[in-house]
């Protein structure tokens, strides 16, 4: 049968992964629930962050014979309407776990805001939306934050972060 | 390079669209499933061909002492897909497998030929089988992909599958 993956995430001090199988929300708190709690709110000035979620590809089960080439790419280039560029999804990636965090960018990984409706950056504004692929070194854990800055109104929606890989 | 019943059924049972059939040089035809239902892990039976990292075609997977190769289906309306690979070239045979964070799953079959004439400059010509399905879009609609196959020798190249999701 194919390899089974599956998404999972961690919020304690030390990896302790769980899947997850429906949406990832971020909020303002360390947890994977799924709920309307801790939202995130515009600032009046700046630039809040949601905490961050680290993730990874588990291979939970599947007779496979090879599997390569993982990248990961967002589901659209636009994660809201309305919202003036000044929302995105910022990634990172790192070779070791560490907790994630609740204040503040990801160090070194804010993307540029208000400069168009990037939904998908990193610290050199690098836009992957809509339907692009960046390369995942699968022994790398994908660190994601939520970023809003300044501003009224528009419309945030879900979206799907997606990992693709080859497989026979 | 028909398949049995028994075959067909474990396919079946295993979540499977296609099936891998391929023709060694010797004439032996290797199924995906043996005739008692066994699945085969492709490698143990074929050499896949090493690639360098600088490789242009670096995220297919390639393998080498195959005359003929397809993908055939084991859903009644499903065509199946089938490449004669001639000297000098080896088959491009691989599915591309996408995991959403909201446990999005979907396969794209490649199948195609890669040629060395020039071994710095190597081509794939390579078949994109999209079967049909249904995924949720951002506002968590379904929305229905009618399914298509595409041919590129761009390693870059976005299936139907890529186009349609980055639209969702």
């Amino acid at each position: 049968m194919p390899a089974t993956l599956q998404w999972q995430q961690s919020t304690a001090a030390s990896a302790t992964w769980s899947g997850s199988d429906s949406f990832i929300r971020f909020k303002a708190a360390n947890n994977n629930t799924d709920d309307l709690n801790n939202p995130l709110v515009r600032p009046s000035a700046g630039t809040n962050y949601s905490w961050e979620k680290a993730l990874r590809i588990y291979v939970a089960s599947g007779t496979f014979t090879q599997l390569s080439s993982l990248r990961v790419k967002l589901s659209t280039a636009d994660i809201g309407t309305g919202l003036g560029g000044n929302v995105a999804q910022a990634y990172d990636f790192k070779s070791a776990y560490t907790q994630p965090i609740g204040t503040g960018p990801m160090a070194g990984r804010e993307g540029a805001l208000g400069t168009s409706e990037v939904a998908w950056n990193n610290a050199v504004n690098h836009a992957i939306g809509d339907g692009v692929a960046v390369q995942w070194n699968g022994s790398d854990l994908l660190y994601c934050q939520l970023e809003i800055g300044t501003g009224s109104g528009g419309e945030l929606t879900s979206w799907n972060t997606i990992a693709v890989y080859n497989e026979i | 390079m028909d398949l049995t019943n028994k075959q067909i059924q474990v396919a079946h049972l295993n979540g499977f669209h296609y099936i891998w059939q391929l023709e060694r040089d010797d004439g032996k035809i290797v199924s995906q499933f043996e005739h008692d239902g066994e699945e085969v892990a492709l490698a143990e039976r074929f050499k896949i061909l090493p690639k360098s990292p600088l490789d242009k075609y670096g995220d297919s997977i390639v393998v080498e002492g195959v005359r003929r190769g397809a993908w055939v289906a084991t859903v009644e309306g499903l065509n199946s897909m089938s490449v004669d690979v001639e000297k000098g070239e080896n088959l491009v045979i691989y599915r591309k497998s996408y995991l959403g964070s909201d446990s999005m799953k979907y396969f794209c079959y490649c199948l195609g030929v890669r040629r060395e004439d020039v071994e710095t400059d190597p081509v794939e010509l390579v078949y994109y089988l999209c079967p049909p399905t249904v995924v949720l879009d951002k506002f968590k609609k379904p929305r229905e992909f009618k399914g298509g196959i595409t041919r590129s020798k761009d390693p870059l190249h976005r299936n139907e599958f890529d186009t349609f999701s980055s639209k969702l």
